[in-house]
């Protein structure tokens, strides 16, 4: 299903050598993928271009709102940064500078977008990437734990936790943690990534960065571990009643192999696709949470560029943001596959 | 029938067992049966009559709240009932396989063929990785599926339901045991792969000398591998013996019924030809007082309304539980549909 090597096709044409790896079914979805991919990050940009040019205003209003300018400055900024020109011309402008991946330039922030998106990225990878993994082990547990013990009181404890994570908003979640961990205890840094002005390097920052993010992390925690604690549960039950689970234990192997490797692996299906969709929610989504633990993080880049119309600004997030999307989502494709190898590559 | 002779015991042997849910009217009663090293025994009967059951709780698989509430199952003489997890998990397998209906289902979708068999291996024999996959080629090899060495690799999906089901045989007697359970085992298959697997399961019974209990509805699958039969109604046991007295001669009006209501006739000349048997089995908490069949039976008289019928044996080991048994060698065949 995977193979990669030979250089000769179905039909018996031989292909030249770089392009032998186009020939196995792998290489053409993956090639088919990159093409659909290209083809919606296009379409996003497009049409999130538009939806910015539709609000009324631009970055020299926002300006002129906090400084006096004159309508000659204010026409000579529109002209330098192609404002006047028809819609049209300014889409076509931009898109082939992004083409050249130049998201251009942010005049509010006074730096090049690019700058600034790479400034605030690893901020929002870290969130994303630890909440995910972390929400995702621990909902799992929690799932399992509660799929183990069924109609137990364990189980009901669980599910009483679970329904509690989830029907509490994350932003509750976060002020709470910071009232008892940052205020009332003290033990937590209570805003921002790092501490200032200390200068810290190496493990320090590191350590440093650690223990500012901890608490955003658990607040963005809280509601995905209830979800996947509940698809977990549901997941392993309806595994364990199906056949093979029946076959398995006919086998004579021990129950915790029949549930640990004839139904875990099953039921995760399931959980991979739940990470999809929390890791594109994510990404530009944590808004709430960075506002409330003063993160400079893509999704308040994203709020503050609508606010400030820097449209260049707003763009650059959506295609970072997207490109994330895309391709998490053709990482979990391939996990997939992994992961159930009745999936093929149609 | 019996290929035993003397006094090594039954390997498996149910006597008087009931299984309930709850507080429910029991779903099998007074069932008994015996199948001993050699032997293919036949276990027939309608769709929820308890033939399923009485395998699943042979195996210590009851599902559910369902549980053996009396009797005893004695596994090579052995009483198996209170046996704990452990104990009861190394006989499956080691003492008793079990082939399942759906051989589309019945494998692990995300696990290797050869993965599967060698972990059935491992589970029972201490070998290393080497020697279990050697074994499962083997077994492979045993159940007659070609290229065996690419098939250990492969996943069910790419099988056929006949090869899948070749590989369930494969896993069921993977550690020799001395007894097979094949619950309606070729029902799912296509007619021609059907035969293909009655006749691999016939000649691993007498290769490997086992027990094989062939739970199925379908009389033709039990006349072509079984040496006797056993059929089930609403529970219990109505009728047993050795296949051709059985089949030949019925003695309950309700295995007659079976024999009649086969599409293609039936086996004695001269049964009365109908399409079914009126009326269904009854649920476990419906099942009539006296005799279970009688609701459903043309020669019910006042007596079946009162008293149980006990399971008589007769001649050559012909048991019948019932108040007026058929005998065709006498009577004049009665009309069962009206």
């Amino acid at each position: 299903m995977t193979q990669t090597s030979g250089p000769i096709t179905g039909n018996g044409t031989k292909k030249a050598g770089p392009f032998a790896a186009l020939s196995s079914p792998l290489g053409r979805y993956i090639l088919r993928r990159l093409v659909q991919a290209l083809l919606v990050m296009v379409l996003v940009m497009v049409g999130s271009f538009f939806l910015m040019k539709l609000a009324p205003g631009d970055f020299v209003d926002v300006l002129a709102g906090t400084r006096d300018l004159t309508a000659e400055q204010t026409a000579e900024l529109r002209a330098r940064y192609g404002l006047d020109q028809p819609l049209v011309i300014q889409l076509v402008r931009y898109m082939g500078l992004l083409a050249t991946f130049d998201f251009g330039y942010s005049p509010i922030n006074a730096a090049p977008v690019t700058d600034v998106i790479l400034a605030r990225l690893p901020v929002t990878a870290i969130l994303v990437v630890a909440s995910v993994s972390l929400s995702m082990v621990i909902g799992t547990l929690f799932g399992i734990a509660a799929a183990r013990n069924a109609g137990k009181p364990v189980d009901l404890g669980i599910s009483i936790f679970m329904l509690l994570l989830y029907a509490t908003p994350s932003f509750i979640v976060a002020i709470m943690l910071i009232l008892v961990f940052g205020l009332k205890l003290g033990l937590m840094p209570i805003a921002g990534y790092e501490s200032v002005g200390m200068g810290y390097t190496g493990w320090q920052h590191i350590w440093d960065v650690t223990r500012h993010l901890t608490l955003p992390v658990v607040a963005l925690c809280t509601f995905y571990i209830a979800i996947y604690g509940r698809i977990g549960r549901a997941s392993m039950l309806e595994v364990m009643r199906l056949d093979f689970v029946r076959t398995a234990r006919a086998k004579g192997i021990s129950e915790g192999r029949v549930f640990y490797v004839h139904a875990l692996r099953n039921a995760l299906l399931p959980l991979i696709t739940m990470a999809g969709l929390q890791v594109s929610s994510l990404v530009g989504g944590a808004v709430l949470i960075e506002t409330v633990f003063g993160l400079p993080g893509m999704g308040r880049t994203a709020y503050d560029a609508v606010l400030q119309r820097d449209t260049n600004l707003l763009l650059g997030v959506i295609f970072t943001s997207s490109l994330a999307v895309v391709t998490v989502n053709f990482v979990i494709d391939m996990l997939y596959m992994v992961l159930d190898p009745r999936v093929n590559l149609k | 029938m019996s290929l035993n002779t003397g006094s090594e015991p039954p390997i498996l042997q149910i006597d008087k067992l009931r299984i309930g849910q709850g507080t429910k009217a029991p779903i099998v009663e007074q069932m008994s049966l015996e199948v001993r090293r050699g032997e293919t025994v036949g276990l027939v009967g309608e769709s929820g009559c308890g033939k399923s059951l009485t395998a699943l709780s042979v195996m210590g698989l009851l599902a559910g709240n369902l549980k053996v509430v009396g009797g005893t199952i004695r596994l090579g003489g052995e009483e198996i009932q209170g046996l704990s997890q452990r104990k009861l998990r190394r006989l499956r397998g080691e003492k008793m396989g079990m082939i399942f209906q759906e051989p589309l289902t019945a494998l692990n979708p995300v696990m290797t063929i050869g993965a599967q068999i060698a972990e059935m291996v491992r589970a029972h024999r201490d070998v290393s990785r080497k020697a279990a996959h050697e074994r499962a080629l083997e077994l492979l090899r045993l159940v007659k599926i070609p290229d065996p060495e690419e098939r250990l690799g492969e996943y069910p999906h790419q099988m056929s339901g006949g090869m899948r089901q070749r590989v369930v045989i494969a896993m069921a007697i993977a550690c020799n045991p001395a007894l097979l359970i094949a619950d309606e085992p070729t029902t799912a298959l296509d007619v021609t792969v059907q035969a293909q697997i009655l006749e691999l399961l016939a000649s691993l019974q007498r290769e490997e000398n086992l027990g094989l209990l062939m739970i199925t509805h379908d009389l033709d699958v039990v006349r072509l591998v079984a040496d006797r039969i056993v059929v089930m109604y609403a529970g219990s046991v109505v009728e047993e013996g050795a296949v051709e007295a059985v089949l030949d001669n019925p003695r309950h009006p309700y295995t007659l019924g079976l024999i009649s209501a086969r599409p293609t006739g039936s086996f004695a000349a001269g049964a009365p030809r109908l399409a079914d048997i009126r009326g269904s089995v009854p649920a476990p908490e419906d099942r009539p007082a006296g005799c279970v069949f009688r609701d459903r039976c043309p020669y019910a008289q006042e007596v079946c309304a009162t008293t149980r019928p006990m399971l008589e044996t007769g001649q050559g080991g012909h048991a019948v539980r019932c108040h007026f048994p058929v005998d065709r060698q006498t009577d004049a065949p009665k009309e069962l549909a009206q």
